[in-house]
C-alpha cells in the first residue's frame, strides 16, 4: 500500500504533483441507466474522476443524482451501463480485493446473531486469516473506534452510533486498502454524528486508508475530505472537483468557523444545485480558451 | 437477549390464580365425563380408569416396543430428514434464480395436494413397511419447509449479502455464518407447522399402509370392538402432542437465543 501521500498532509492539495501518483479509483465516462415502466432514466451520464491513494474525499450532490449509484459501481455490487471503474489498477468486475465498505443501515449490515467480535473477525476469518491475528486486528480495531469491553455483546444491545462504530471497526480491521462509506453517519443523531465525524480522521492516519465516502450533507464532506466531487442533478455528470484546503487537524468548532469553511459550503452548495447543461456550457467556454486547459477536471 | 419482561410476569399468586383458572375447564370435563360414562355403562365409552388400564396394557412394556417405538422412529426419520432437505433446498432455490423458476410450478401444484391424499400412490411406489410411512412423512414435510425456506432466502436483507460480497464471504462460510442464521426463525415457523402435519400423516398412514404402529393398533382395536384401547390411543396421541409441542418450545428458544435472534413473548389472550 502507497502510505506517502497521508504523511505529506498537502500533497492532496498539489495536483501538479497528484497526477504523477496512479490514483488508487479511476472512475472513466461512468453511464448508468435504468429501465423502469416509464421508459429509461439515466442516472449517471459520463461520471469522471481519480482519488488518489491517502486521501479523504467525498461525493455530493443532491437527491437522486447516483451518488451512491457511482460507490456501488467501484465496490462492484452493481454493474455500470457504459464505462469503466478501475480500482488499484484492476478494472472493477465485481467487489475488488481490499476494498471494504460501511453501509448507511448500520442495523441490518451487522449480522444479528453474532457477537460485536464476531462480526468484526468474520471477514478476516472467511478470507484466511488466522484466528489469533484476526482477533488481535479486531480487538485493536473495536479499541481504535472506542468500544473496547463491547467485544461480547450482540450489536442489538448497542446504539446506532455504537452499532456504525462496529461497521467501521470491521472495515478497519480487513486492512483495506480503500474503504467505501455510504453515508455513513445519515442514520444517527447529530451529536453522535460529529463524534463519528471525528473518529473517521484520525483513524485515515492510523489506518493509511484512502477513504471515498458519499454524503448529502455537505458541511460533513468539506470539514471530513481533502477533495469535494460534486455531482449534479440527473443525468448526473461532475460539477467540479473541490480541493478542500483547511487547516489540519481539523476540529468541529475551529474549522468550520474559518472562513474558508464558509466559503467552500457556499460554493459547494452553488455545484449542489448546478445542471449537466450548465456544466457542459462551462466546459465549452473552458475547452475554447486553451490556457484554461490545464485546469480542467475532464482531462 | 434476556431482558426482564416486565408485563408478562405476573407475581407468584396472580399466577397461581391463573392456573387455578385454567385448569377448571378441562378437570370439570373430565369429572363430567367420567361421572356420565360410569353411569352410562356404554360400551363405546368406557370409563377413565378403564382407559389408563388399557393404556398399560396396550402401550407400555411390549406394547410400547411394538407399536409406539416403531412409530416414533419412523415419525423422526421421515420429519428430520425432510427438513433438512427442505431447508438445503430453500436456499438452493432461494440463491438460484433459475432453479427457483424452473420449480415454481411443480412445487406450486404438489403444495395443494395433502400429502395423505397421496397415499395410495404411494403404496405403488413404496409398497407396505416402514419405507412407506417414512417416504409420506418426508413428503408431506419437505414441500412446505422447502417453500417457506425459499421465500426466507429471497426476503434476505439485500445489505447483508453486500456485506458478504464486499468482504469475500462466501461458500460454507457464507452459507453457516450468514444464509443459514438469517432464515431460522422462518424454518422454525415451517418446523413447528410440519411437526403436526407429521404427525397426522404418521397416524393415518398407519392406519392404511400397516400391520403395527400406533395408527394401525387403533384402528385395528376400533374394528375388533376393543373401544377400550381405541381410547387408550386417543390418550397416547394426546400425550404424544404435548410432548412434542413441548420439546420443540424448549428448541426452538435455545436454537433462537443461542444465534441471537428475539424470542418471541408468547402473548397470553386471557
Amino acid at each position: 500500500m502507497t502510505t506517502d501521500a497521508h504523511l505529506e498532509p498537502h500533497l492532496a492539495d498539489k495536483p501538479t504533483q497528484l497526477s504523477r501518483i496512479a490514483p488508487i479509483v479511476s472512475v472513466c465516462e461512468l453511464r448508468k441507466t435504468w429501465i423502469t415502466p416509464d421508459g429509461k432514466n439515466i442516472a449517471l451520464d459520463g461520471v469522471s474522476f481519480d482519488v488518489y491513494p491517502g486521501e479523504v474525499a467525498a461525493i455530493v450532490g443532491p437527491s437522486g443524482a447516483g451518488k451512491t449509484t457511482v460507490l456501488r459501481i467501484v465496490a462492484g455490487l452493481l454493474e455500470s451501463t457504459s464505462g469503466s471503474a478501475v480500482v488499484s489498477g484492476e478494472t472493477v468486475d465485481g467487489p475488488p480485493e481490499g476494498v471494504a465498505m460501511v453501509f448507511q443501515d448500520y442495523s441490518r449490515s451487522l449480522l444479528p446473531w453474532l457477537t460485536v467480535l464476531g462480526n468484526v473477525t468474520l471477514p478476516m476469518r472467511a478470507n484466511g486469516v488466522k484466528k489469533k491475528e484476526a482477533l488481535d486486528r479486531a480487538r485493536h480495531a473495536l479499541a481504535s473506534v472506542g468500544l473496547a469491553g463491547k467485544e461480547k455483546i450482540h450489536p442489538r444491545q448497542l446504539s446506532g452510533g455504537m452499532q456504525q462504530r462496529v461497521a467501521i471497526a470491521r472495515a478497519l480491521a480487513f486492512q483495506p486498502t480503500l474503504l467505501l462509506m455510504d453515508e455513513p453517519f445519515a442514520s444517527v443523531d447529530a451529536q453522535t454524528r460529529m463524534d463519528l465525524e471525528d473518529l473517521v480522521i484520525p483513524l485515515r492516519d492510523e489506518y493509511g486508508v484512502t477513504i471515498l465516502f458519499v454524503t448529502h450533507d455537505i458541511d460533513e464532506a468539506i470539514y471530513l475530505s481533502d477533495r469535494v466531487i460534486s455531482l449534479t442533478t440527473p443525468p448526473s455528470v461532475v460539477g467540479e472537483i473541490v480541493e478542500v484546503h483547511l487547516p489540519t487537524p481539523r476540529t468541529q468548532v475551529a474549522t468550520k468557523k474559518h472562513p474558508e469553511f464558509a466559503r467552500l459550503r457556499e460554493h459547494v452548495l452553488s455545484l449542489v444545485r448546478s445542471t449537466p447543461e450548465s456544466v457542459r456550457a462551462q466546459e465549452q467556454t473552458l475547452k475554447s480558451d486553451p490556457t484554461n486547459e490545464e485546469n480542467t477536471w475532464a482531462s | 437477549m434476556h431482558r426482564l419482561d416486565l408485563e408478562n410476569s405476573p407475581s407468584i399468586p396472580a399466577r397461581s390464580v391463573r392456573i387455578l383458572w385454567a385448569s377448571v375447564l378441562p378437570v370439570t370435563l373430565v369429572l363430567a365425563y367420567q361421572w356420565w360414562s360410569s353411569s352410562n355403562q356404554d360400551p363405546f365409552f368406557p370409563t377413565i380408569p378403564v382407559m389408563f388400564d388399557e393404556f398399560t396394557q396396550a402401550w407400555i412394556g411390549e406394547g410400547f416396543t411394538q407399536n409406539v417405538l416403531p412409530s416414533l422412529t419412523n415419525l423422526a426419520l421421515g420429519y428430520l430428514s425432510g427438513l433438512i432437505l427442505g431447508v438445503l433446498g430453500g436456499i438452493a432455490l432461494g440463491r438460484i434464480r433459475f432453479l427457483r423458476r424452473a420449480s415454481e410450478p411443480v412445487v406450486g401444484f404438489i403444495l395443494t395436494i395433502p400429502a395423505i391424499a397421496l397415499l395410495p400412490l404411494f403404496l405403488i411406489f413404496l409398497g407396505i413397511g416402514q419405507q412407506l410411512q417414512i417416504g409420506i412423512i418426508v413428503f408431506s414435510v419437505f414441500f412446505i419447509v422447502l417453500v417457506m425456506t425459499t421465500y426466507a432466502v429471497v426476503g434476505i436483507e439485500s445489505v447483508l449479502l453486500d456485506v458478504c460480497n464486499i468482504y469475500r464471504i462466501h461458500g460454507l462460510t457464507r452459507l453457516t455464518r450468514v444464509l443459514f442464521p438469517a432464515v431460522i426463525p422462518q424454518v422454525l415457523s415451517a418446523a413447528r407447522i410440519t411437526l403436526s402435519i407429521s404427525v397426522l400423516v404418521m397416524v393415518v398412514s398407519e392406519m392404511i399402509g400397516a400391520s403395527n404402529g400406533i395408527g394401525a393398533t387403533i384402528l385395528l382395536a376400533q374394528q375388533s370392538f376393543d373401544y377400550g384401547q381405541m381410547w387408550a390411543g386417543m390418550l397416547l396421541l394426546a400425550v404424544l402432542g404435548i410432548s412434542l409441542n413441548l420439546l420443540f418450545t424448549i428448541g426452538e428458544r435455545t436454537l433462537l437465543i443461542s444465534t441471537g435472534h428475539e424470542v418471541p413473548s408468547r402473548k397470553r389472550i386471557s
